[in-house]
């Protein structure tokens, strides 16, 4: 029996303090790790969990499936490459030089979630700061339409609320306050004071009496803003419940920080849950200067129509490329059956819908069990992953390097 | 969720009441007092799981909850309830630095923490180290208070028999 460190990559988390026992190369005893974390561990070492490598069904060996994804793409007028949300830095940044090898598209799933919250922050119009200063200085933590106990089990323990450091020895005790704006009741309000709850959709309105440019006053808006301004440093957590109100436009909490800029100090922390997607989005931004849904077929074009949802919409891509995501199970099934025609290839650790519905899978190590790497967490902080245990798998970065080498 | 101020009263009124002693127990009222202290369930009384008393077994299953005893400690985990957030186990290692002595704040000498999350479940590890374990210590119920899913309830020490009796 052995004892060894790990990541955990189970959510966005990314908990660094996870001690896992093996017998035999299979994890006897996982400490540290939430229900989610031990879960994900445990599903590496599942033979039913893992996916078969597979052409259309047929069970066949990992060369012959690369290169049926090899003539697919090949082949292909149209390809896109979707995902890479929860791969390894260096998985991501091959996934691009293959999309603009292929002439493709490329795109994650940031470009319906945190996408233009994180151009904002990339583009230098949102303030951050890193969970390390949210643990020693911030004495207000706002969470907005987030719900950490259910989403990012040991984010209020391990990042936040609860975390102490050496400069905050007392931690939640006396100093910090715990807000939470929602639309409805969750673990996380019954924990805040005050847990401030909104109408569904009144979020705008709330951020612009705030601001100042609403005519009409919302109740709640008045005693946050005191809050926030009575504090000496303020992190607001944005949860996909407030980036889906806004419809995606970060502006309003452009502005909100910047009315609040000479007063205070002011942070904000998108509640990522997939392991990498700030990763994606800064090396696609560094790339191509557009953080999501990028084309690379005349030059380098960033756009709408560049987007997974709405080439799948328009049924406009021929050939999909699905890496390390499930979108058949994020997204809805109306949506997805527009990609009937289009062919699928699926490298994924896990078996899901998507390996289900693709017309090649092939298998690939588990980030942060089966293989190392680096990823970006929600704060952007690089953390290295740790490796468990070689499984027999390929990794993501030997099947894109592979493909990228034979086209 | 289990309701934190039961009272053995209130358990014994939904009891059979016919001190039968299948439970183990010499009475039926020290059976309503093993029940909230979780050193019995609600199945071990066999009079309970009959037709006639199902209004009773359902009324007492929500009002114990699912809660299990972890063995010698004081604690009582709903496991299908706990997310393994470790909300309780950071709460306890700041709890059991300090101490009120004479009515001031006193530091507590370093002791092993007897919570930990093992495989995605709370873990009572060092029950020594509770300040619960630790006669003269003030009363400490911050773990199961902060429970943000309220999978956590703390009971009283299992008390002797013939004080129930």
């Amino acid at each position: 029996m052995r004892s060894r460190s790990l990541v955990c990559t189970g959510c966005g988390c990314l908990c660094d303090d996870i001690q896992v026992q093996t017998n035999d190369s299979r994890p006897i005893l996982i400490e540290n790790a939430c229900a989610k974390g031990a879960a994900h561990i445990q599903a590496s070492f599942n033979p039913e969990r893992r996916p078969h490598c597979t052409i259309g069904g047929r069970q066949c060996g990992p060369g012959e499936a690369v290169a049926e994804a090899r003539r697919l793409l090949g082949n292909s007028r149209n390809p896109l490459i979707f995902g890479l949300d929860s791969s390894t830095l260096s998985a991501q940044s091959l996934a691009i030089a293959l999309a603009r090898k292929l002439g493709g598209s490329i795109d994650s799933a940031a470009s319906f979630s945190y996408g233009p919250l994180l151009a904002a922050m990339l583009g230098g119009d949102l303030p951050a700061c890193s969970l390390a200063e949210v643990k020693d200085r911030a004495d207000l933590l706002l969470y907005w339409g987030a719900d950490p106990p259910n989403t990012h089990p040991r984010h209020l323990s391990l990042h936040s609320y609860y975390a102490y450091s050496e400069y905050n020895p007392a931690g939640w005790y006396p100093r910090v306050t715990l807000v939470c704006v929602e639309v409805r009741r969750t673990e996380l309000s019954s924990m805040s004071k005050p847990a401030i709850r909104i109408k569904p959709g009144e979020d705008r309105a709330v951020i612009e009496a705030i601001t100042g440019e609403a005519q009409s006053q919302v109740g709640a808006a008045q005693g946050l803003a005191e809050l926030i301004r009575k504090s000496h440093f303020c992190v607001l957590f944005c949860g996909l419940g407030l980036m889906h109100s806004l419809g995606g436009d970060p502006g309003p909490l452009v502005r909100m920080a910047r009315l609040f800029a000479g007063s205070t100090r002011m942070a904000v922390i998108p509640m990522i849950s997939e392991v990498n997607m700030m990763g994606f989005c800064r090396l696609l931004h560094q790339t191509a200067g557009q953080v999501s849904s990028v084309g690379f077929k005349d030059g380098t074009a960033a756009g709408r129509e560049h987007s997974f949802l709405e080439q799948v919409r328009r049924r406009s891509a021929d050939c999909v490329l699905i890496v390390g995501s499930d979108p058949f199970a994020a997204l809805p099934q109306s949506v997805m059956e527009n990609l009937g025609d289009a062919k699928i290839v699926c490298l994924s650790p896990l078996a899901t819908a998507s390996t289900m519905a693709a017309d090649v899978v092939i298998p690939t190590a588990l980030p942060g069990v089966e293989c190392g790497g680096s990823v970006l967490r929600m704060d952007g902080v690089e953390v290295a992953l740790a490796e468990l245990e070689k499984g027999a798998y390929p990794t993501e970065e030997a099947v894109l390097s592979r493909l990228l080498e034979i086209l | 969720m289990p309701r934190k101020d039961l009272q053995p009263l209130q358990i014994y009124r939904l009891l059979p009441r016919t001190n039968c002693k299948l439970c183990g127990c010499p009475t039926c009222y020290a059976f309503a007092f093993n029940l909230i202290s979780r050193s019995r369930r609600v199945e071990d009384c066999p009079e309970l799981l009959k037709d006639e008393f199902g209004e009773s077994f359902r009324a007492l299953k929500k009002m114990l909850g699912e809660g299990e005893r972890i063995a010698g400690s004081d604690h009582v985990l709903d496991r299908s309830r706990c997310t393994g957030c470790g909300d309780c186990v950071a709460v306890c290692i700041r709890a059991l630095t300090t101490i009120t002595k004479n009515g001031r704040l006193a530091q507590r000498a370093a002791v092993p923490p007897p919570l930990k999350v093992m495989d995605g479940r709370l873990q009572v590890v060092e029950w020594s180290s509770c300040k619960r374990a630790v006669p003269g210590l003030d009363i400490c119920n911050l773990c199961a208070e902060k429970c943000p899913f309220s999978a956590l309830d703390l009971v009283k020490p299992e008390e002797p028999d013939q004080e129930d009796s």
